[in-house]
């Protein structure tokens, strides 16, 4: 009997490894090899004769314009939003430095979209029709909806435009997107790194941008315009262009913007102290300035003292120079602080942190900042000028693939460096000097004086402590060790993965990965001590699971996403913050080439 | 054949269904290209721009025999890789995330396999009486409910309706605490063992009530499947002649039931047992997700999601151990619940 198992298994082992053979010849090709005549599954017959459309054919203005008019904007924000959205003309939204209320906005409005439509490709689309897919990722019902509206829209205007709608897995996606190129249109959202229209406007307009890049817009002229702008040190005249730019947007019509997601927050009423700051990357605002407290209602009182948040996706790090995600930014927002920090609920201004006064000189270019004295790490060393400059000399070391430095490199080594490669030891040594108690960081261009600022707040920028590092066996600061910290590849390989020493209100207790986070208190700390003896965030994906810990008390705030804010409406004992405009902003992109040009690199 | 030279040779086999597995499943994922696979990497919208160059990085545009190479090289210096979804080895990663699974199993298993045995029996002792339909139905009732649905139900009622009552997730906020504080040693990271060692009651009371729900929702749906096994097999050996010849001897009911009868019928039995258990270990996915119970299923979900293939890799290897040792521990069972079963040998 065993023998004759055995014997399967060896059958069925054999079979595997042939089925393995024939599979592996296939996967070294790249994807993407269509065959003649269409280069792209998802365009038809790839011509303009009713049965497909061409690879350039949004290259027509009047069929984007025309696209734009026939999106109900008003049903999509209903629909898939929850009424949770305001349509927005360009790619800057509210909330940015730069942001223009006043760009012109395309309304849903079929007599103009027939007009444009009629109009393209010299009235031969009108007449003949045509024919291609729209994809979305798999799961997301706003993109899903968008996609349907489109079609329908389009529909409507002629019955002529036949437009289907696929889902895909999001890696897929992703790879039609940056790779194959072969996607008619996609969407995709964008999240500010730090809230000045440059950093919306470059990923979307310019001719290399992360999006306007692989749909095939952008031209010398844009690009310099763009340059021009962010180099204005005239706010006023700094303003007008970018007004101009957004006006731009919609005129060249690349995409159609959708909306600028309105967030709301769900605390028990047993929370107080929240205020909102759209650039906040941590859901919950500031932990330290809420408390907690017996405040009666629906929702019993549990846990006096801690703070317990159930969220969705675990953090990637708790080393600062390697975050780059909301996640791992709040948790390092509370063992760790900045230099500085956005007061209230502004953009663009300061609060002082570690550093108790900052001054910039146009002249030289140098931003001073003078170190707060007095302030102890959570092992009990002393926090020093020397510190500061450690720890952005540290990130620029070690500049992490695809994390956050570039936003040192390109204030302090200008705009051409991007990577560690791009510059030398000795320019990021100089870039950042200690003098007296102050340090002084020397800018590549007076511009970068307000993003700087910004750039500083963010939770990659918080002070580390040299000493500690040093002996924990991190970078020792010189040249000669780079090599031992430069470009880990796992965010394990960095010493300050799971090892932390802030100045901040918590310590780290545990992360117990993929589960939870407990931090306690830092009894030590220099203002206040903390509301809360330990802050715990606990990864929980289930949404039901979320929604009653919350009802139940066990939680003191969940994550909500927009599609579950109706059911929430129900509830009793809630605190409910509405009416929060989120910094991001989700788009439908024409591909103006599909399938193409190949890219060089 | 003697037992260890058996159980040998049966470890042996492990090796080619390693190479086989992993080799199977390296091709599979081969099949994305290096763009899908380095989404992994990509967390945020602002990374896109990278992409070339992270590609390269990771090496994920090398030919199938050079990744496939790099990753085995990485084996034999004992390193599976980096779980990028939970952040850490995917060595610590299984062996984080067993204990979870593992208390699940320790608890569930026992209660499903003996549950079921007698239910089964009783309803082939009872053939086409009351209590046979009423075993009947609820099998059918439990094998056909969706897990997810009796998940959520069951949370519905007893944590949302009986506000706070039997809560998800492993321990409540204080134990928690407690648990990972200096005062408590964690041995096995199995909460309700851990308490027992560290004579601490209220750990383990919370830990069980925290257990409850998920076996329950565990054993209704697993339950029905060896209940009607047993039954059917029970059926078989109730009409064989040493039943009849039993009858005749005038053994009482009971002693021919569950003596002669049952011990015929169970070897169907344990071998389902046997993947039962095993099934569990290697992880319940959506009982661990809806009760936030993160064991090794939900691991190996979320790394097969986002295509965390060093993960998925070391998951399989790990599945692969586990079922061929569990077959062995199956095949060994049987000798002792049938002599006549003789190891690498036939049935006499």
């Amino acid at each position: 009997m065993n023998r004759r198992v055995t014997k399967i298994g060896w059958i069925v082992l054999a079979a595997l490894l042939c089925l393995s053979l024939i599979i592996v010849p296939g996967c070294t090709t790249p994807a993407g090899e269509e065959p003649e005549p269409a280069c792209s599954a998802y365009i038809g017959s790839g011509q303009l004769d009713g049965e497909g459309i061409p690879p350039d054919f949004f290259s027509d203005l009047d069929v984007r314009k025309g696209c734009c008019y026939a999106f109900d904007y008003g049903t999509y924000i209903h629909d898939a939003l929850q009424d949770q959205g305001v349509q927005r003309g360009s790619p800057v939204v509210e909330g940015l430095y730069g942001y223009d209320p006043d760009t012109s906005m395309y309304e849903y409005d079929l007599a103009k979209a027939e007009q444009h439509l009629k109009a393209a490709w010299d009235g031969e689309l009108w007449e003949k029709g045509c024919k291609f897919t729209l994809l979305y990722n798999a799961g997301n019902l706003p993109r899903k909806t968008a996609c349907e509206l489109l079609a329908e829209g389009l529909a409507k205007v002629n019955d002529k435009f036949q437009v289907s709608i696929q889902p895909l897995a999001w890696p897929t996606i992703l790879g039609k997107i940056f790779g194959t190129r072969d996607m008619p249109l996609f969407q995709i959202g964008w999240l500010p790194d730090y809230p000045h229209a440059d950093n919306f406007i470059v990923p979307f307009m310019h001719s290399q941008g992360t999006f306007s890049y692989f749909q095939g817009y952008g031209s010398a002229v844009l690009d310099s315009k763009i340059t021009t702008a962010f180099q204005d040190t005239n706010p006023v005249t700094q303003q007008e262009k970018y007004d101009e730019l957004q006006q731009r947007y919609y005129d060249d019509a690349p995409g159609i913007v959708l909306a600028q997601p309105i967030a709301r927050r769900y605390f028990t009423q047993h929370i107080s102290g929240f205020y909102y700051n759209p650039v906040e990357s941590s859901y919950v605002g500031r932990v330290y300035d809420l408390s907690k407290s017996d405040n009666g209602g629906a929702i019993p009182y549990k846990n006096d003292g801690i703070f317990v948040f159930e969220t969705i996706g675990d953090i990637d790090s708790l080393d600062p120079a390697w975050i780059y995600d909301t996640a791992s930014g709040m948790q390092v927002g509370l063992i760790y602080e900045t230099l500085l920090y956005y007061a209230g609920s502004t953009s663009d201004e300061f609060d002082p942190i570690l550093a108790t006064d900052w001054a910039f000189n146009s002249t030289d270019l140098t931003y001073r900042f003078t170190i707060r004295e007095g302030v102890q790490f959570q092992n009990g060393n002393d926090l020093t000028p020397e510190d500061v400059e450690y720890t952005f000399e540290r990130a620029m070391c070690q500049d992490r693939p695809s994390g956050p430095v570039w936003m040192f490199y390109q204030p302090l080594l200008g705009e051409a460096v991007w990577h560690y490669e791009d510059t030398t030891f000795a320019a990021i040594d100089a870039a950042v000097e200690v003098d007296g108690n102050d340090v002084v960081f020397t800018l590549s261009g007076a511009y970068w004086e307000l993003p700087f600022l910004q750039i500083m707040s963010g939770q990659w920028a918080s002070i580390v402590d040299k000493e500690w590092c040093i002996a924990q066996g991190d970078w020792d600061g010189t040249e000669g060790d780079v090599t031992n910290v430069l470009h880990p590849q796992n965010a394990g390989d960095t010493v300050l993965f799971d090892l932390t020493n802030g100045t901040g209100p918590w310590k780290l207790n545990t992360w117990d990965q993929g589960i939870e986070i407990i931090l306690d208190k830092n009894t030590n700390y220099w203002r206040a001590e903390a509301p809360f003896d330990s802050v715990i965030t606990k990864v929980v994906d289930e949404w039901t699971s979320r929604k009653l810990s919350l009802l139940a008390g066990d939680a003191d705030l969940v994550y909500v996403p927009a599609t579950r804010f109706d059911e929430m409406e129900e509830e009793a004992g809630l605190t409910v913050y509405q009416d929060l405009p989120s910094l991001s902003i989700d788009a439908f992109f024409f591909n103006m080439a599909i399938c193409g040009p190949p890219s060089e690199e | 054949m003697e037992l260890r030279s058996y159980i040998i040779r049966r470890l042996i086999l492990l090796i080619p269904v390693l190479f086989g597995v992993t080799i199977f499943i390296f091709g599979i994922t081969m099949l994305f290209s290096p763009i899908e696979r380095v989404s992994l990497y990509v967390t945020d919208a602002r990374q896109f721009t990278n992409i070339p160059a992270l590609i390269e990085m990771y090496g994920l545009d090398q030919p199938f025999w050079v990744q496939y190479g790099n990753w085995m090289g990485e084996i034999f210096s004992g390193n599976l890789g980096w779980s990028r979804v939970v952040g850490m080895p995917v060595w610590d990663a299984i062996w984080h995330f067993l204990p979870t699974t593992l208390e699940l199993a320790i608890f569930a298993t026992p209660i499903i396999i003996f549950t079921g045995i007698f239910l089964g029996t009783q309803a082939a002792a009872h053939k086409d009486r009351p209590l046979d339909h009423g075993t009947r139905v609820m099998a059918i009732f439990g094998w056909s409910l969706p897990t997810f649905w009796v998940g959520l139900v069951l949370l519905m009622v007893f944590y949302g309706y009986f506000t706070g009552l039997l809560p998800p997730s492993r321990l409540s906020v204080p134990m928690e605490l407690l648990v990972q504080s200096a005062e408590f040693t964690r041995y096995t990271r199995i909460n309700t063992i851990d308490a027992i060692l560290n004579l601490n009651g209220p750990v383990l009371l919370d830990a069980l009530r925290h257990l409850i729900l998920p076996i329950i929702t565990l054993s209704v749906v697993q339950m029905a499947f060896i209940m009607r096994l047993t039954r059917s097999s029970m059926l078989e050996s109730l009409g064989k002649g040493y039943v009849l010849t039993a009858r005749a001897k005038g053994l009482s009911e009971r002693v021919v039931v569950n003596k002669h009868a049952r011990r015929n019928a169970l070897i169907p039995v344990i071998t389902v047992a046997g993947y039962l258990f095993a099934g569990m270990v290697n992880g319940v996915v959506i009982t661990e997700t809806i009760f936030t119970f993160k064991g090794i299923g939900w691991w190996a979900w979320q790394s097969a999601v986002r295509l965390d293939i060093a993960s998925v890799l070391g998951f399989a290897l790990f599945n692969a151990v586990l079922f061929v040792l569990v077959n062995l521990v199956v095949d060994i069972l049987y000798t002792r619940v049938d002599p006549r079963v003789r190891l690498g040998g036939t049935v006499q």
